[in-house]
């Protein structure tokens, strides 16, 4: 056997130590690396494939604006820049959505270390301490799944635009959006409400780590029945709904921002719930309790 | 050092404590041998010893250590076999580059020593091998850890007969004084001439906590043709005769426990007296 092992040092610092988290992240990258790199082929794969698809649908649309060109005669630039735009914004749609759902996804895989007993009693027996471990999955699942889902994404963009062959591609709509006057406020809240999914999914990974998805998304489902329910009870009583929609409509421009700062703000307060009851949760896990399948 | 001071667990959704009062005291440098019943809460001590349970009453210090702070150097000190192990299907040289940093006392060499015991080659794949193979590269692994606690559940299920030989010289090879080691087991003939402490516990706390040497001096263990005539505390038919427990008197000579003897006398003993 030729590893050559260092030692940790016993450290100071109980809590957290560089040393020790960097171990941890070698050893999980050690043992799950074929499981890692099925996720990153999976994610790429998808993105790449949907973008082979819009960009063979678009290449055949595009040619056969052209051929009906050259029989016509009427050749219109704008037409094919249309069409190009229209397919670039379908991949835009399409794998902003998929990256929503990949986050979903990587957060309810947050804890798959703790799907089993035997995985649970090897996890946590690991020395090193509960933020290192906590810190490691967060850095694994969520840094790593939000970059490896980015990645995906701008493989997906390239295939479009080697595609579209330099036309108006799906990059320059994508940055299009960018000028509008809510954009940044748009995105801001685009991105925290699918951080948002992925902390929620992390916090049902850590309640119910086996089908740890299926169990989120069922909750997720019945709570927001109730909240419609809720809506649709409040909607039979006798509110004057006109009123408050005229108080909306006619909100000058400062309040509309304080309306809009205040909506990101409790977003980025429920990322921070859900991330803190997770992290309670992993805290005081046991080896065998309620929620936990033996 | 291990002591369990008052110590309580409850499973949830359980009607009853798994663990109810229970108070042991350990020092290093033994094996102890820790027996019961099906259900009896052996797994459930391991579990509170290691700090993957929090008692609902009592404390249980190790080392100095709260288990339940799972203090990393806590947990370098400590290594727990479960029954069920869960070893990833890589490399054993990748395997002991990824864990073995965490356990300052990791000797590659013990480890090699360990796995020569098996039978196991350092080269080896731990997803080609059978259970039991890959059984016995963990306990090899656990081993020379040479941590100051380990705990063991079940180590025997899954060996071949071999195996259990094996590891029993492998253990005894890497017992010091500053080491403590709890094996868990049903497989008392597995650990007959390994242990030099028994602890016989059920759910109401321990029915017997002994060295090996004072059940010598205390209990006669033997096989017979024929039952002996008087001071049997205890006796099973067996093939070709009688297997039988005897009070020790001083003309006696010592003899080697048999464990599944001793743990039927304190569990009919107990089944009487309830």
């Amino acid at each position: 056997m030729k590893a050559t092992m260092t030692m940790i040092k016993s450290e100071s610092n109980k809590a957290f130590s560089s040393e020790r988290f960097s171990a941890l992240v070698k050893s999980d990258l050690t043992v799950n690396k074929g499981n890692y790199i099925k996720h990153a082929i999976a994610v790429v794969g998808v993105f790449a494939a949907l973008a082979s698809l819009i960009s063979i649908n678009a290449v055949i649309d595009i040619n056969s604006l052209k051929h009906m060109d050259e029989l016509t005669g009427r050749l219109l630039d704008s037409a094919v820049e249309a069409r190009q735009l229209s397919y670039g914004s379908m991949y835009l749609a399409i794998s902003m959505w998929l990256l929503c759902i990949g986050l979903t996804v990587f957060g309810s895989l947050t804890f798959s270390n703790f799907s089993t007993k035997k995985q649970r009693i090897s996890a946590l027996m690991v020395p090193a301490s509960r933020a290192e471990k906590f810190y490691q999955r967060l850095l694994i699942y969520f840094v790593g799944g939000t970059l490896l889902l980015i990645a995906g994404f701008f493989v997906g963009l390239l295939i479009c635009q080697i595609a579209f062959s330099g036309g108006e591609a799906p990059i320059n709509s994508f940055f299009n959006f960018l000028d509008s006057e809510f954009s940044g406020c748009i995105t801001l809240g685009c991105i925290l409400l699918a951080l948002f999914g992925n902390s929620l999914y992390a916090l049902g990974s850590s309640l119910w780590p086996k089908l740890s998805w299926i169990k989120t998304w069922v909750v997720i489902m019945v709570v927001q029945w109730a909240l419609t329910a809720i809506t649709m009870i409040l909607a039979a009583a006798n509110i004057n709904w006109e009123a408050l929609f005229m108080l909306f409509s006619t909100l000058d421009k400062a309040n509309v921002w304080i309306l809009i700062w205040s909506g990101l703000a409790i977003l980025t307060l429920l990322n921070i719930v859900c991330w803190g009851f997770a992290w309670l949760r992993y805290k005081n896990t046991q080896i065998i309790q309620r929620f936990m399948t033996k | 050092m291990i002591t369990l001071t008052d110590v309580s667990y409850r499973y949830s959704g359980s009607k009853r404590d798994s663990i109810a009062d229970f108070s042991m005291d350990l020092s290093s440098g033994k094996i102890v041998g820790l027996l019961g019943a099906n259900g009896a809460g052996k797994s459930t001590l391991l579990y509170l010893i290691s700090g993957l349970l929090r008692p609902t009453a009592g404390t249980v210090n190790v080392n100095g250590f709260d288990p339940w702070d799972r203090d990393p150097d806590f947990l370098s000190q400590v290594f727990l076999v479960p029954e069920e192990i869960n070893v990833p299907a890589i490399a054993l040289e990748a395997y002991v580059k990824a864990y073995s940093p965490f356990y300052p006392n990791f000797s590659e060499e013990s480890l090699h020593e360990a796995l020569s015991h098996f039978n196991l080659s350092p080269d080896i794949h731990l997803g080609a091998l059978s259970m039991g193979q890959r059984k016995k590269a963990f306990l090899a692994f656990a081993l020379a850890c040479h941590t100051p606690v380990l705990l063991m559940d079940e180590p025997t299920n899954g060996l071949d007969i071999p195996g259990k030989s094996e590891f029993r010289k492998a253990v005894v090879k890497t017992m010091n004084d500053e080491r403590t080691i709890i094996i868990s087991t049903h497989q008392v003939r597995d650990l007959d001439q390994l242990l030099d402490h028994v602890t016989i516990m059920d759910n109401n706390g321990i029915q017997l906590d002994e060295s090996v040497s004072a059940l010598q001096e205390k209990f006669v263990f033997g096989l017979s043709p024929m039952l002996p005539e008087t001071g049997v505390i205890w006796s099973e038919q067996i093939m070709g005769g009688y297997a039988y427990m005897k009070m020790r008197t001083p003309d006696q000579p010592e003899t080697e426990v048999n464990l599944e003897a001793l743990f039927n006398y304190i569990y009919s003993k107990n089944k009487n007296h309830q």
